[in-house]
């Protein structure tokens, strides 16, 4: 399991190519994700980090950035 | 207690003096003068026998969000005890599930006493047509002060708000009066600090709110109330050979009676909320300059669809079987299908859930399924969109397009207001049928003279306060705070603009005889 930040923007950008996930930080504020791309990051995320993020987890705080990203997966992996 | 009358008038300066005047005298307790004004407000306009279903939920919601709090810490307690991480995890799913029981007992209690008060008559009337109904009668408000409660106690539940203490302050929460009629319904996280928070008279607050409440003043009883008797006659009594021009019209009157009406009250309460220094969550930006179906509902009824997204589409989309069914789909038909068909399939629900939270009557459902329908076909197909317009050499970032999708999304709108204007699917299906197959059958003028409309359709100052309202929202659309230009405008200026749409509105007045001063969301 690749916690860096590498590997989550590795991720990611398999689900949507072309976005600046190394230095955007409104993702969400900017309308550059849209529902689709949020759910898929979450199938994603949730089979690559063997997690589960509800849908009280989708809030621009968590997904404006990978950064946020990042910290929102450590944390779920810490709870479980 | 109608909004634009010297009852409520009365009942505003008084609220807003004491409001004020407890502010200065005790800031601590002004929030208590809001609640005492809330309460007022919904005994005289709603009844005071029907207080208390807003007491109910308030008092459930209180508890329950109190409960959820008080497992969440002794979970949180009781993990940290234990070293053994297999044990912390017994422990967060053994809270989880008395935490989701509580959850359900607080929302079966809320969502239960309205759908027994909403549906219960229309279910009887379909299963047994020949029996009476049992007369149960609507409370004012209590689908938006229901949803925003139940909104409240989720977010408890999902760790996103922490739980009010005080049930006072709840209650003050859930029956904020400018919100009771049609909404806003407001989050917790944006409103409650709001509400218990110190205010004190903020001049140019109060002349933003001010204008705010003219303006909803003259979009409800300038274009929706001139428009409200013409719309009921046209579809008051449908039959077969009704002209499709006459539908036509009918319709987009309808489209602008709506807007006047939900759009026009939304910016009274919201001016008024205004006035005490208090925003409240946004309802409206610029439905009719949406370029899609989508776009449209991320614009009109804000609020509504903001707690289905949060609460109904995210959950319904991330279970495991749609999660699994994207994958399915994206093995089989491709990487496009898989990642939309999910989303799509939830949005179909939500907008039949939209269409039910409306009313249980078949016309709503077949609304809400028309517009899921129609916005999952658009996310599905967008593809081919796509290719078809570069095949086309179609500039989709020219101001061409732009309006072109802009009336395109008008047309697909308007064309599923005929299920939402009209009580029965049958004539929605008549009126859809003529308007393609018998639109025009003998010359305009004589068709109205026909009918019974001699004095002609639509008055012409109705057209100008739409473009009125329309040029206004144009403003806003290209960023511009309106309010805040028309404010900086020189005093005669706004005096002369004052004048000419007072005269709009007061001439208005004698129609509200006719056809009354309430609101058609009111009803929902």
């Amino acid at each position: 399991m690749d916690t860096t930040l590498e590997g989550l923007i590795e991720l990611l950008q398999d689900v949507k190519e072309d976005v600046d996930y190394e230095t955007c930080t409104t993702l969400i504020d900017d309308h550059v994700l849209d529902s689709f791309d949020i759910l898929s990051i979450i199938s994603t995320l949730n089979d690559a980090y063997d997690i589960s993020i509800p849908a009280a987890e989708i809030v621009p705080e968590n997904f404006n950035s990978a950064a946020s990203l990042l910290a929102m997966v450590e944390r779920l992996i810490d709870e479980d | 207690m109608e909004l634009f009358s010297a009852q409520f008038l009365l009942f505003l300066s008084a609220a807003w003096c004491v409001y004020m005047a407890l502010g200065r005298v005790a800031p601590a307790y002004q929030w208590t003068a809001l609640l005492g004004a809330s309460l007022v407000f919904y005994g005289v306009a709603g009844g005071w026998q029907s207080m208390a279903f807003v007491v109910l939920a308030a008092l459930v919601t209180w508890g329950a969000a109190l409960g959820l709090e008080k497992l969440e810490a002794r979970c949180k307690e009781e993990r940290k005890a234990t070293a053994d991480r297999a044990e912390k995890k017994a422990v967060k799913a053994r809270y989880q599930v008395r935490k989701r029981l509580v959850l359900i007992g607080a929302l079966a209690i809320c969502l239960g006493v309205l759908g027994y008060l909403k549906y219960w008559d229309t279910i009887l009337h379909y299963l047994m047509p020949s029996a009476g109904t049992l007369g149960l009668v609507l409370p004012l408000g209590i689908s938006f002060f229901t949803f925003q409660a139940t909104g409240y106690v989720i977010d408890v539940y999902n760790g996103k708000e922490a739980a009010e203490p005080d049930f006072a302050k709840h209650l003050l929460f859930v029956s904020y009066f400018p919100q009771l009629i049609q909404g806003p319904i407001n989050k917790h996280r944006t409103l409650a600090a709001q509400l218990t928070a110190p205010h004190a008279p903020d001049a140019h607050g109060m002349r933003r709110g001010a204008l705010r409440l003219a303006l909803g003043i003259f979009k409800k009883f300038s274009i929706a109330i001139m428009l409200q008797k013409t719309v009921g006659e046209i579809f008051g009594n449908v039959d077969a050979a009704i002209p499709g021009a006459l539908v036509v019209v009918g319709l987009l009157a309808y489209n602008a009676q709506l807007y006047g009406d939900f759009s026009g009250g939304i910016d009274m309460v919201e001016g008024v909320s205004e006035l005490f220094g208090i925003q409240m969550d946004q309802n409206f930006r610029q439905p009719y300059f949406s370029t899609s179906l989508a776009d449209f509902w991320t614009r009109w009824h804000v609020s509504l669809g903001a707690w289905m997204r949060d609460y109904v589409f995210y959950p319904i989309a991330l279970t495991k079987p749609f999660q699994a069914l994207g994958k399915w789909a994206g093995a089989h038909w491709g990487r496009h299908i898989g990642r939309t068909i999910g989303a799509c399939i939830a949005n179909v629900i939500v907008f039949l859930l939209v269409g039910l939270w409306h009313g249980a009557q078949a016309h709503y459902l077949v609304w809400g399924l028309y517009n899921g329908v129609i916005v999952a076909l658009a996310d599905l197909f967008k593809p081919l969109f796509d290719r078809m317009a570069e095949a086309l050499h179609v500039n989709r970032e020219g101001r061409a397009w732009h309006a072109f999708a802009i009336l395109r999304t008008f047309i697909v709108v308007t064309i599923g207001r005929y299920f939402d204007c009209m009580p029965v699917v049958g004539d929605a299906l008549i009126c859809l049928r003529n308007t393609f197959a018998n639109f025009m059958p003998v010359p305009w003028g004589q068709m109205l003279e026909a009918l019974g409309f001699t004095k002609g359709l639509i008055p012409g100052r109705v057209l100008l306060c739409i473009a009125v309202v329309l040029v206004i929202d144009y403003l806003y659309e290209k960023g511009m705070d309106v309010r805040e230009r028309f404010l900086a405008l020189p005093a005669p200026v706004r005096f002369i603009v004052y004048l000419v749409l007072g005269f709009f509105v007061v001439s208005s007045l004698n129609h509200v005889s006719e056809v009354g001063g309430g609101f058609m969301y009111a009803n929902f």
